[in-house]
């Protein structure tokens, strides 16, 4: 049936409208309608449509077999255009010549109705577009069948342009990933339009959106899709090149996923294209950034600065990503060949000059495993000075080689060290990534962060001298591997450590040494004394000390200062830490300070290490005030958060042990604070910080304070540890006595048990904190029970920390205490007499004056007044002194002066008056106060 | 008359010819079919113009004695055309499907290719996409279709005066949307290229 007449020619229903009418017919009424025939070929059913026309399933009936035929819509080759139907033919014979695996085989070009068909071989599978949609990233081996889709692809278009056909439209929906695997070009040519100079190409676009087609003013053309098309394309310049253009345009789509040039319309895409704003892909694998880069030349703006030919791309391609080619370290010890490798393998490829140091990230890129970039790209703290390292690394590499390659290059015995070196700063990162990887997590990052910053840059490696002293290899070739493997091991046992300390074993480090003294390699010696004497120190090794002096001293000699003064400051720490030597640890840092004049900045963090080991030493010896004025020093610079808050937590300590609370509390809270910022509100560092601060809120009398911190280091603690921990028990202690301080007596008993509790479950008898734990819950207990337990606090105190020691002392002050109101004066007066000499001598003033106090009462009450009373007097004096007058311990002096003077009974009245209106005491001070009150009644009565 | 032919066609298709359908569906095929083509991709067109003619025989009701059976079944078609954009639309949590408002492109459904020769019906086509699907409809059955102002109120469901102003309002729209796609220095006849492209 014909459509109404128009006012142009009409050639009759086309084939679409017959074929779309046919098959309706048969859906609707269910005869079969007379086929439709475009040339000899019988249309079957459509398969799709593009911008060009439509695409039919057909058949031929001569040869039985299946093809595909495209019908071009009307103006794309109408025979009113007979310029263009005349090219497309011409086109059409081309390609029907080249007979290649990737092209899709062209049989036959006719026309049928007015209509220009196009049969063609038909390929039962799908398009690359709906390949790359239908297979996930993360299915295995997807690159490599993307890049093998992308050799394909390149072979085919070089065979077609070697016939001297262009394709211009290349995207991923024109290209068929058959069943069988193999990527087949399809749509060559057929997106044809005249091209003169003159014209422009204009956009037609519909809502804005990167368009499907692009139209020629005058012509109505389509000539290709902008966002895969190269910018020549949009002033309607075409050649061989923008087919490349377009090619990596879609393979770094079906490769990567978004498309490299972003732009929502098709003005910001022309602009990302100029200015060659590329998206680079987030993976950090080799093979992905080795595709990427081949991609990424094709993608140039100036078509020039693209690979040279298509065919050079597809060899490009198929030379293959790093992964799959031999290692290149080829490290050589001959002094006729220059030892860098890739140098020599460069030598061989008569590659272009500029090209010959392009290998050098290569070694730099292999140390990034999948699992490894997965791991890191979840910490960019981390992976920052990582990648600041990479790339340093990358860039001294790269200036070495080129240095080489030049006339000027340095000589071989100078250029050997350098990449030793440069071998040993990527050795670390790769052993230092393995150990991460094993460890499974990468948190916290900014500790491992400041790892990484603390590592040597590779910078250093240019730094002849030093460089050449610490990796110049014996010239003996046995006796060279063996300290490769030694350096090796080395290596690996001291990164590790960063990562992991419960990796690494004191045995091994020992044996290390061994080795480096047998082989007689000093640089190596110096760095295995050095571990070895970290180790030494955490184990409390009186060796510590001498291993790393010994080890300063030779990096001295061989000019390696930074080691140096490492070693030296170690050194020092070992004296004033185990062995308490201050004298000698001071001698060792002013050397250190000596040698750091010879280091090259930055010195901060060996400045930082300096300061803190002599605050170390100075408030060991009780030198607070030197302590803190270095701290201050040192704090007046700038520093990393880490450091800083390092410097903080000691100058908090050492301004607490000189009474300086408030400013010891904002010290230590910033530190706190940086802690928590830097390394997660959960770290046991954080917790260390907090727990010294709650001690001193409690020094300085705000027991509500003290109680919060408590609080937050219990939750840390209980998360770190669990809740059957010893570390979990003294945090409950510490909010026990706390609340004791507070008065509130219920909450106090609660931890006070609990904490003994968990201290007898965890600890062995010998432990102090058993016994401790005990005289802190005897005060809870009724007079019986508690001299029960005080008395096993005493046997476990004498039995494992002696007669006179801290927890023995404790216990039988609190037995003398409980023995006085028991009214068993003789044994009171022996228990306290005994907890006084102790007192006395440790000059606890306070515990002084409160023993005195109570042995007064003692005496007292035996009718000895006369060594009460000047006891009771000194006692009172010195807690009024040392105590603010509403102190609720008060209760004790004031009521054995009352009871020293019991027969001036005003004078007593008054004391005990005071005494009981003291605020809170009948909680705090809970047998006193009974005691009082009854001896007050007593006088009354 | 032409008109008596294609109501007893329909008759005869609804008690079970087969023959009259098919007759009936020859004689309207290529106007459904230009309704549909501005509006979806092809993959649609074939599905909507099937559902259309069987949505003839189905709905016994809608077929009000005074109207032709164009109109009818031009109803039908915009029906069909709004039931599929809302559920397209609904996927896509785009702009709910409101004839009367959005446009073919607003709700990105525009066709993937454009038929035409020569660029001043590829304007039309595209310019035709921007005004609401309503005004599309409304223009095109009055360029193309030829069908009175009281048929397209029918299948617009407005009434004849309110077609006659639309139709003005519409011309204006269409026209300002030609213009902006439109180069500097160009010229366009509206009728002239809406009457050819009648014919494609």
């Amino acid at each position: 049936m014909d459509e109404d007449t128009p006012a142009t020619p009409d050639p009759g229903p086309g084939i679409e409208t017959r074929r779309l009418q046919a098959a309706l017919e048969s859906r609707l009424f269910g005869h079969r309608a007379a086929p439709t025939f475009a040339g000899r070929f019988e249309v079957l059913g459509r398969l799709g449509q593009g911008a060009m026309g439509t695409v039919y399933r057909a058949r031929d009936p001569e040869l039985d077999r299946e093809l595909a035929v495209k019908v071009l819509r009307p103006g794309a080759g109408t025979t009113a255009d007979t310029d263009g139907t005349a090219r497309l033919r011409r086109e059409a014979r081309a390609l029907a010549r080249l007979s290649h695996p990737n092209v899709v085989e062209v049989l036959d070009v006719g026309v049928q109705d007015g209509q220009v068909f196009v049969a063609m071989e038909f390929v039962r599978g799908r398009t690359l577009a709906q390949w790359a949609e239908a297979t996930p990233q993360d299915v295995p081996d997807r690159l490599s069948r993307v890049l093998g889709f992308a050799i394909e692809a390149a072979q085919g278009l070089s065979a077609a342009h070697a016939a001297d056909v262009v394709h211009r439209d290349v995207k991923p929906q024109n290209m068929l990933v058959g069943d069988d695997g193999r990527l087949r070009l399809a749509d060559f040519g057929l997106a044809r339009g005249t091209l003169d100079d003159s014209l422009s190409a204009e956009v037609s676009t519909t809502g804005g959106d990167v368009p499907e087609h692009v139209t020629l003013s005058s012509t109505g053309m389509v000539v290709g899709t902008p966002a895969y098309m190269s910018p020549e394309q949009f002033e309607g310049r075409f050649d061989e090149r923008s087919d490349q253009f377009s090619l990596c345009v879609s393979f770094w789509e079906a490769a990567f996923g978004p498309r490299p040039f972003p732009g929502a319309t098709v003005h910001e895409l022309i602009a990302s294209v100029v200015a060659q704003r590329v998206r680079m892909p987030s993976s950090r694998d080799p093979d992905t950034r080795w595709f990427a880069s081949v991609l990424k030349r094709g993608l140039a703006e100036n078509p020039s600065d693209r690979h040279a030919s298509m065919a050079a791309l597809a060899e490009a391609l198929a030379e293959g990503p790093p992964s799959s080619r031999k290692p290149w370290l080829l490290w050589g010890t001959g002094a006729a060949t220059l030892a860098c490798g890739a140098l020599a393998v460069a030598a061989a490829s008569a590659a272009a000059p500029p090209q010959r140091c392009a290998t050098v990230a290569e070694p730099a890129d292999a140390v990034w495993t999948e699992k490894r970039s997965e791991l890191l790209s979840a910490a960019p703290a981390l992976w920052e000075p990582i990648d600041r390292y990479v790339q340093s690394w990358v860039g001294i590499r790269k200036t070495s080689c080129e240095a080489a390659w030049r006339n000027d290059a340095p000589a071989v015995d100078q250029l050997d060290p350098t990449m030793r070196c440069l071998q040993r700063r990527l050795d670390q990162l790769d052993v230092f990534l393995a150990a991460v990887v094993a460890r499974g997590t990468v948190e916290p990052s900014d500790e491992l962060a400041n790892v990484v910053r603390a590592w040597p840059s590779p910078q250093t490696c240019t730094h002849s001298d030093a460089v050449r002293a610490e990796f110049t290899l014996p010239a003996d070739p046995a006796l060279a591997q063996q300290v490769r493997l030694l350096e090796r091991d080395l290596m690996e046992d001291t990164v590790r450590e960063t990562v992991d300390p419960a990796t690494v074993s004191h045995a091994r480090s020992s044996e290390l040494v061994q080795r480096a003294r047998r082989i007689g390699h000093e640089p190596l010696l110096s760095l295995a004394l050095e571990h070895l004497g970290e180790r030494q120190i955490l184990a409390r090794d009186v060796a510590a000390a001498q291993t790393l002096t010994e080890a300063s001293q030779i990096a001295a000699r061989l000019g390696l200062f930074r080691a140096a003064v490492r070693a030296s400051t170690s050194a020092a720490s070992a004296f004033a830490v185990v062995e308490n030597r201050h004298e000698d640890a001071e001698r060792s840092l002013r050397e250190a300070e000596a040698l750091l004049q010879r280091v090259d900045e930055p010195r901060t963090a060996e400045q930082v290490e300096l300061t803190y080991v002599r605050a170390s030493s100075f408030l060991a010896q009780g030198r607070a005030a030197d302590a803190a004025e270095s701290l201050q020093a040192q704090l007046r610079n700038e520093h990393r958060p880490l450091d800083e808050a390092r410097l903080r937590e000691a100058l908090g300590s050492a301004l607490a042990k000189l009474g300086r609370y408030d400013e010891s509390i904002a010290t230590s809270s910033r530190a706190a604070e940086l802690y928590r910022l830097k390394l997660g509100p959960d770290h046991h560092v954080v917790a260390s910080a907090l727990n010294a601060i709650a001690l001193v809120e409690m020094e300085r009398g705000n027991p509500n304070a003290a109680i919060a911190g408590f609080t937050e280091v219990r939750r840390i603690v209980s998360k770190l540890v669990g809740e059957q921990h010893p570390i979990f028990a003294g945090v409950e202690g510490n909010l026990g006595t706390a609340y004791m301080a507070l008065g509130d007596r219920d909450r106090a008993e609660v931890a006070h048990r609990h904490a003994l509790e968990v201290f007898d479950a965890t600890l062995g008898e010998a432990d102090p904190q058993r016994s401790v734990a005990r005289v802190h819950v005897a005060a809870f207990l009724p007079p019986q029970e508690a001299e029960v337990m005080l008395n096993q606090a005493l046997a476990l105190a004498e039995e494992h920390s002696g007669a006179d020691s801290v927890p023995a002392t404790s216990a039988r002050s609190s037995l003398g205490e409980l023995y006085l109101h028991q009214k068993r004066f003789e044994r009171a007066e022996a228990a306290l007499r005994r907890s006084l000499e102790h007192h006395e001598r440790f000059q606890r003033k306070l515990r002084v004056a409160f023993d005195q106090a109570s042995l007064a009462r003692a005496l007292a009450l035996q009718d000895k007044l006369v060594e009460a009373r000047p006891l009771a007097e000194k006692a009172l004096t010195t807690a009024e002194e040392l105590l603010s007058a509403d102190a609720p311990e008060l209760i004790g002096p004031l009521f054995a002066a009352a009871v020293a003077h019991r027969d001036q009974p005003e004078r007593a009245r008054a004391w005990l008056t005071r005494a009981l209106a003291l605020p809170n005491v009948a909680s705090m001070q809970k047998t006193t106060h009974e005691d009082a009150t009854a001896f007050l009644s007593n006088l009354d009565g | 008359m032409a008109e008596d032919d294609d109501r007893t066609l329909l008759e005869r298709w609804r008690a079970g010819d087969a023959e009259a359908g098919n007759a009936l569906f020859r004689s309207h095929f290529a106007s459904v079919r230009r309704f549909f083509r501005n509006k979806v991709s092809p993959d649609e067109v074939e599905d909507l113009i099937q559902r259309t003619f069987v949505g003839c025989v189905e709905s016994q009701e809608r077929f009000r004695e005074d109207a032709s059976f164009r109109t009818f079944l031009f109803a039908i078609a915009r029906n069909q055309l709004f039931k599929f954009f809302r559920s397209r639309t609904s996927q896509r949590n785009q702009v709910d499907a409101d004839l009367g408002v959005s446009s073919v492109a607003a709700m990105g459904m525009t066709p993937s290719s454009v038929v035409a020769a020569r660029q001043e019906h590829e304007l039309l086509l595209m310019a035709l996409q921007q005004v609401s699907v309503d005004d599309q409809t409304l223009l095109e059955l009055f360029y193309w279709e030829a069908l009175s102002g009281p048929e397209i109120a029918t299948v617009l469901d407005i009434s004849a005066g309110a077609v006659r102003v639309r139709l003005h309002r519409a011309r204006g729209k269409l026209q300002d949307a030609i213009e902006k796609l439109m180069n500097p220095g160009q010229s366009f006849d509206l009728e002239a290229a809406a009457g050819t492209l009648r014919g494609l």
